[in-house]
């Protein structure tokens, strides 16, 4: 009888075990695996403008807050708050991607109040003198 | 020993070039997919076309082996490549590119006697689609995956160009602006969609594929009847601002294609069932970017692989062999292209409104008028090739030819020919109707070789019974010509 139960555990175990390796091989094979940092071009550093676009996002002044999104983005907010006060947000000193083109990309480093920091890469667009954000996604 | 050696020397030069001539045997633009595969004489040939700054490896390569597998497996199917890797960076008007592929889809059908298949990535679509204007008859279908058939959104808007964006939302725009933002990060690397946008983005080639562009407006229309598969991929994008709004996180979804490509503007051409849509699960823009269903990865997908091997089956099966562009009736010279009235019909009394269900569905017809120059209302006698979209059109084509047709009144029994002194026997040429009185009537003989009708018609003088027989020894040796011809040219004979 003990033997018996001692059999169905190892089977469990084993079943338990290969679903686990074969779900952590999935997801190392998978081809939908999102592109990561490491896969990014190298950068540069970020021009003086995208401190202000910084400052900006930072300010708990919604009308300067909303200054540094771009339009769209700017009407998909509608009345959000501003960031908590103590929030950092540092862009990399070689994580921007822009040329001639109006549209620019940085990776960058943001810490809310109490929370470990995230990575995140921003995309802006070049509108009267200022780099404003487009999007936001956590790497 | 001199003679000896030169002659080792002359055959160490031509082997290889033979040799080479067999591997290419439509010039160096087309290469047979790496893999054992049967003789091209008599096979279906199934020709990949790539797209804009790749290369024949984008469709032939080794990451494609199981597609390649799979096609192989369907009954003759041989696998080619073209390649215009060298010029891709111009557009499909240059001779490398379209001209190119038209010559090379002759080729390919003379070679095999079949009409073929053309699978086409992304601009190679573009390429086929003015190749088309002049090699229609020579292609048995055509499965594109992500064809920007109306141009790209995503290059549009990174030039700066909003009239084709016009019907776009806002929030459209705003997520195609966000993938060019994103693509800054990708674009140092070449084979990347993102590297293929910062290459072309300010070359002529770029604008050419600008959202309904003068250039792909300038492109000859798509043959309505030609079977087509046409795949988009699409993953929405969700938006999503969470940490910078934090406590109020914003999500939105929007619609990207593959992102190069629309969902509309890939499948634009698709007039019928064969438009297949692939969704990915909505994601950030990195994966808009690398999903299965972006531009590179879509035609790798499962799924994707199963409705082209399924459409190849199907379009190799029902499609019987047609008449290749170069294919050259005997005396064509001497021959007029007929598409309106058949003149007997005029003869008839026959109104071209009169309802006739094979002339709706006949795509080209051909007259030859003997004797050299001759005009068809007052010629003797003639023969007439008309071409149907399948056997069994030009079937029900020959059957209303046989019972006659109700516009002109006279009902005529189908009636043998003995025709021996031709060539080909009276299977081969089964069917005939006497139309009006003898000796002041139209007497015809018709055959249906595929989908194809061969009609020869003429005019009796004094005969008290119509009988090719009779005929004139130059319209039978023309009509056997024609018969052989076709039948070296891989009709069902």
């Amino acid at each position: 009888m003990a033997s018996a139960r001692r059999r169905t555990m190892i089977i469990i175990f084993a079943l338990v075990l290969a679903t686990a390796l074969g779900g952590l091989a999935g997801y190392l094979l998978t081809p939908e695996r999102p592109a990561t940092a490491e896969e990014f071009d190298a950068g540069g550093p970020p021009p003086p403008e995208a401190a202000e676009t910084v400052r900006r996002l930072l300010s708990g002044d919604r009308a300067e807050r909303d200054s540094a999104l771009s339009p769209e983005v700017r009407e998909l907010v509608g009345a959000a708050a501003t960031l908590p006060p103590g929030t950092k947000l540092v862009l990399d000193a070689d994580g921007w991607s822009g040329d001639a083109s109006p549209y620019a990309s940085a990776t960058a480093t943001v810490t809310l109040p109490g929370q470990a920091p995230r990575r995140v890469v921003f995309g802006f667009e070049r509108a009267d003198g200022l780099w404003r954000l487009l999007f936001e996604e956590e790497l | 020993m001199r003679s000896l050696l030169a002659l080792l020397l002359l055959a160490g030069l031509l082997v290889p070039a033979s040799a080479a001539a067999q591997e290419r045997p439509c010039g160096s633009q087309v290469t047979p997919v790496a893999g054992t595969q049967p003789v091209l004489a008599g096979s279906r040939p199934v020709l990949l076309v790539h797209g804009i700054l790749s290369g024949r490896n984008h469709w032939g390569g080794s990451d494609l082996a199981d597609l390649h597998r799979r096609l192989r497996g369907l009954p003759s199917v041989t696998l080619w490549t073209f390649d215009y890797s060298e010029v891709s960076d111009q557009w499909v008007t240059n001779d490398r590119i379209g001209p190119a592929l038209a010559r090379a889809v002759q080729c390919l059908a003379v070679a095999s006697g079949k009409q073929v298949i053309v699978g086409a990535h992304s601009m190679g679509g573009l390429v086929t689609q003015y190749a088309l204007g002049t090699v229609r008859d020579s292609v048995a279908g055509v499965f594109t995956v992500g064809t920007p058939f109306r141009g790209s959104l995503l290059l549009s808007v990174g030039q700066g160009l909003h009239g084709g964006a016009a019907n776009l939302r806002p929030g459209d725009h705003l997520a195609l602006r966000a993938g060019l933002a994103l693509c800054k990060k990708f674009q140092k690397k070449p084979n990347s969609l993102c590297g293929t946008i910062d290459a072309v983005i300010s070359q002529p080639v770029g604008r050419a594929l600008t959202i309904d562009s003068a250039q792909i407006k300038a492109l000859p229309p798509w043959p309505r009847d030609l079977p087509l598969l046409t795949v988009a991929g699409n993953t929405k994008y969700r938006w999503t601002l969470k940490l910078v709004l934090l406590p109020d996180p914003k999500i939105a979804d929007f619609d990207m294609g593959d992102p190069f490509v629309s969902v509309s503007s890939a499948t634009a051409e698709q007039r019928s069932d064969g438009r297949k849509v692939k969704e990915c699960e909505p994601g950030g823009l990195l994966k808009v970017f690398t999903s299965t269903c972006s531009h590179s990865n879509l035609k790798g997908r499962i799924g994707v692989q199963n409705d082209i091997v399924e459409f190849v089956e199907k379009a190799a099966r029902s499609s019987p062999p047609r008449i290749p562009a170069t294919f050259r009736l005997p005396n064509e010279d001497t021959g007029t292209l007929t598409r309106a009235m058949r003149p007997w019909d005029a003869a008839n009394a026959c109104e071209p409104t009169d309802d006739r269900p094979s002339d709706s569905a006949r795509l080209d017809m051909r007259g030859v008028v003997l004797p050299k120059g001759g005009d068809p209302l007052a010629s003797q006698e003639h023969w007439q090739l008309a071409t149907y979209r399948d056997d069994a059109t030009a079937a029900k084509a020959l059957a209303e030819i046989r019972a006659g047709e109700s516009c002109t009144g006279q009902e005529g029994p189908a009636v043998d020919i003995p025709v021996g002194s031709g060539g080909f026997s009276r299977s081969k040429f089964s069917g005939a109707v006497a139309v009006g009185e003898p000796g002041d009537g139209l007497f015809r003989a018709a055959t249906r070789i595929g989908n194809a009708v061969l009609l020869y018609a003429r005019r009796p003088q004094n005969e008290p019974r119509p009988d090719l027989r009779t005929a004139d020894p130059k319209a039978v040796a023309a009509l056997t010509s024609v018969v052989k011809s076709m039948c070296e040219h891989g009709w069902s004979c």
